[in-house]
């Protein structure tokens, strides 16, 4: 499909400065990819810059529907795995979640957008797995998006777009979009398609979501699920049967249900696979609610099932009795449905684990009550009689909250506090206090020591699970926190592994795998330092194998390498200790002995030189021994300067090949006679 | 356990000639209990025979404290019982172990203290007759 020009009325909108756009780290991921031919690394690197929008990618990237594959614990693996443009728009639409407020306005639901946006991401996500060509997280990301045009309209004309949605409830979406049009000379699906292509998200991805928004009414005899626009309006079919309000027309109801039927055709689900899937959707919804703090509510497919069959009946009654407006209808439908309002904040939540609390009060009573009260909620429950029991189970259990008593003997709910956050543990528990109304003027006190809130004995349930609930907020968010600051942690540690590798490298020759030249003359010169500061010996193998030219000419530079790889694996096997062996270049290799005198380094060269020579190298077309000529040169010669060791080294060698290869010389000490012998050769 | 209702409600209502008509049991705030069960049948029976276990022991406290006095014994006697009746609903009761306690602490004279300290222990005969009226009813 070819690009369409923007519309003016889009430029103008963006003008206004209020569209809903990615924030912060967002904003320069924008900047980053703005061309084709982005660097992955650049925007791996902004991304990490914020830890919890790393936490959501790596999440997302583990998924469930990713079972089965190694964890990513990186960015550059996520990258790697899901590709750099898949990242880019998830860090996209995270960014513009992050960045999202309750606007002004007051006919657009702003929770109810985000609880169904993130349901449509989450079951797009769950369904792609039967549309080629469109990852889960390609998914994800439009479906979270798919509305966007309708965020952009109530944020930047608020106003009149309340009137808007206020003349056109309860109707067609057809309507909305003509009324749409009539006020503001565009509507949601252009907005939208012209917001994503500004994002940078590919052609047919925005073309895909724009259908979706034109077409998701006039798919009657659709029954097919192979395009993304197919792919969104049966994912918003499952997200809007999860939010059904008392509100909901039953047009609309009856909708849902027809869409739903549809996906089951499509699918060829039985009423259980159904149920099953949408069980899972609503799941995954309520986890990615908590993470992204967009609320969700409880559903079960019994209650949906339920709310559809009633809802289709009022729509029956409606047609048949052309009351016209349906407010009548509404009504039967309106008890016994699913609604947002019911937005459960479940005291079971925070992922997987109960929140843990401790209740502590010595009043038996009172405590009965409160344990009570907390199991109902949900709560995992622990209980002590007096502040040091509390203090015992604190240290053993680390309660996320607790609720203590102020006045008891020995030891007050005040001295509790005190004492638990001086310890490591105590001092992120979430920690209310219960007061008689006389202790008032101790609220100063107890804010200093670290209490977090109060609670007025004798409490009633609903007020302290009000308060439980601002603590189990803070809970969450330190839990986050902890979590992000564990992801950052993971990260470093792969950064320096991998700078750790990167150094190894840059030290190591390739084709041998032996340290390379640049680390053996690093090597040297602190060995030479050493022995200068502390008189200990050390010395230099200079090893040059014999005739490798001619091995080289004859076999081919292949059977040159073996020869080399297998030499140096020969030499480096003969070392013991410290001494290490180093590839200088060519056939050139440095033996370094740490602790060896003169007499010491020439028998090792001896030792090395015999192993060498028995060692049997065998290539293509080749099978033979190879021998080396080794020069010696040690501290304890008294040498002035390395370079002066490492020329003398060098000269040994040239000397060991002059009187025939395949044997050992010292830098000093040998015959005069050799020596002559070396300076003739070379004066010639 | 009905503790709303009029049926057998002999305990609910009882009314103290000690303290001008007031009722002994607060229907209110034993409806509150009976909410924090939860549809439990058996928990505020419950709650009630943990409260009696635990005041009885509390009020003789009280006695032996009020003889000397020992301001610091009736103190924690009297705070301990306040806490706890105003849970099973004898609000009047809490009110006045509340004020015994303001006594106990700002070292008021004694006369005062016992005076009021006997009107408690008193009350608590009250108190207990009306809980285990309502246990027996239910």
């Amino acid at each position: 499909m070819q690009k369409r020009a923007i519309p003016v009325e889009f430029e103008e909108l963006k003008s206004s400065g209020t569209l809903p756009s990615p924030a912060g780290v967002g904003i320069k991921i924008l900047e980053i990819t703005r061309t084709d031919e982005f660097s992955a690394d650049d925007m791996g690197q902004a991304i990490m810059s914020d830890s919890s929008l790393t936490g959501r990618i790596l999440e997302l990237a583990n998924s469930a529907d990713r079972a089965g594959q190694e964890p990513i614990t990186t960015v550059s693996a996520a990258i790697m795995r899901l590709g750099a443009t898949t990242v880019r728009n998830l860090a996209l639409a995270f960014s513009v979640i992050s960045e999202r407020d309750d606007g002004s306005c007051k006919a657009f639901n702003y929770p109810l957008y985000w609880s169904g946006s993130l349901a449509r991401a989450v079951a797009a996500k769950s369904l792609s797995v039967h549309v080629g060509g469109v990852s889960s997280e390609e998914a994800y990301v439009a479906g979270l998006l798919a509305e966007v045009g309708v965020l952009a309209l109530a944020t930047v004309h608020s106003e009149p777009y309340a009137k808007v949605l206020l003349e056109t409830r309860g109707q067609p979406m057809s309507a909305v979009l003509a009324a749409e049009n009539e006020a503001f000379d565009i509507d949601h699906s252009t907005i939208c398609y012209c917001m994503m292509l500004d994002w940078g998200l590919p052609e047919s991805f925005a073309s895909g979501v724009e259908s979706f928004n034109l077409e998701r009414l006039s798919s009657e005899d659709d029954v097919k699920l192979d395009t993304l626009s197919d792919l969104l309006r049966f994912a918003d079919a499952i997200s809007s049967a999860m939010l059904l309000t008392a509100t909901t027309p039953p047009r609309r109801i009856n909708e849902v249900g027809e869409q739903l039927d549809r996906l089951q055709q499509v699918l060829g689900y039985s009423d259980t696979d159904v149920a099953r899937l949408v069980g899972q959707i609503a799941g995954e919804w309520s986890r990615w609610g908590e993470r992204l703090d967009i609320s969700t509510c409880l559903v079960s497919f019994d209650s949906i099932k339920e709310a559809i069959r009633r809802g289709r009946e009022a729509f029956k009654k409606e047609l048949t009795l052309q009351t016209g407006g349906g407010i009548r209808c509404e009504s039967v439908v309106a008890d016994n449905i699913v609604t947002t309002e019911d937005v459960v904040e479940d005291a079971r939540g925070l992922g997987a684990e109960k929140i843990k609390v401790l209740a502590v009060d010595d009043d038996p009573v009172a405590l009965r009550l409160l344990v009570t009260v907390l199991r109902k909620q949900g709560f995992d429950v622990s209980f002590a009689k007096n502040g040091a029991e509390a203090m015992r189970i604190s240290m053993r259990e680390g309660p996320d909250l607790i609720v203590a008593d102020q006045e008891m003997p020995e030891m007050s709910g005040l001295e509790l506090t005190r004492a638990l956050r001086r310890s490591k543990r105590g001092a992120s528990m979430y920690i209310v206090l219960l007061t008689g109304a006389r202790e008032e003027d101790l609220l100063v006190e107890a804010f200093e020591s670290g209490v977090d809130d109060f609670v007025h004995k004798p409490f009633d349930a609903r007020h302290l699970m009000a308060r439980l609930r601002a603590g189990m907020r803070i809970v969450g968010l330190q839990r986050r926190i902890e979590e992000d600051r564990r992801t950052i942690l993971r990260q470093l540690a792969d950064k320096n592994n991998f700078n750790r590798r990167l150094k190894m490298l840059s030290l190591t020759d390739l084709l041998t795998e032996v340290p390379n030249r640049r680390h053996a003359m690093e090597r040297i010169e602190s060995e030479w330092k050493s022995s200068v500061r502390s008189g200990s010996q050390f010395a230099v193998l200079m090893v040059d194998i014999d005739r490798f030219k001619a091995v080289n000419d004859t076999y081919g530079h292949d059977v040159g390498d073996v020869v080399l790889k297998s030499t140096a694996q020969a030499i480096s096997g003969a070392l013991r200790g410290e001494n290490q062996v180093a590839r200088l270049g060519g056939e050139e290799f440095l033996i370094i002995a740490r602790g060896a005198n003169a007499e010491d380094a020439k028998v090792l060269g001896e030792r090395v030189r015999l192993v060498v020579e028995e060692n049997v190298v065998e290539a293509d077309g080749f099978r033979d021994g190879v021998t080396i000529s080794i020069g010696v040169a040690s501290f304890d010669q008294g040498f002035v300067a390395v370079s002066e060791m490492m020329k003398a080294a060098d000269d040994a060698v040239y000397q060991a090949k002059t009187l025939g290869r395949n044997q050992v010389r010292s830098a000093r000490g040998d015959s005069q006679e050799a020596e002559g012998l070396v300076a003739r050769r070379r004066s010639a | 356990m009905n503790t709303s209702g009029d049926s057998g409600g002999s305990g609910t209502h009882t009314h103290s000639p000690e303290n001008g008509g007031g009722v002994v049991l607060d229907a209110e705030a034993l409806r509150a209990l009976e909410e924090l069960g939860g549809g439990d049948e058996a928990f505020v029976g419950e709650i009630i025979e943990l409260f009696l276990a635990e005041a009885v022991m509390r009020v003789h406290e009280m006695q032996a404290g009020l003889d000397g006095p020992e301001r610091e014994r009736v103190l924690q006697a009297a705070h301990a019982l306040k806490s706890s009746s105003a849970h099973v609903g004898a609000i009047q009761f809490a009110r006045c172990c509340a004020e015994l306690e303001g006594l106990c602490r700002t070292g008021d004279g004694a006369d005062d203290l016992v005076h009021t300290g006997r009107r408690v222990v008193a009350m608590y005969g009250e108190v207990q007759a009306a809980l285990k009226a309502l246990l027996r009813d239910s």
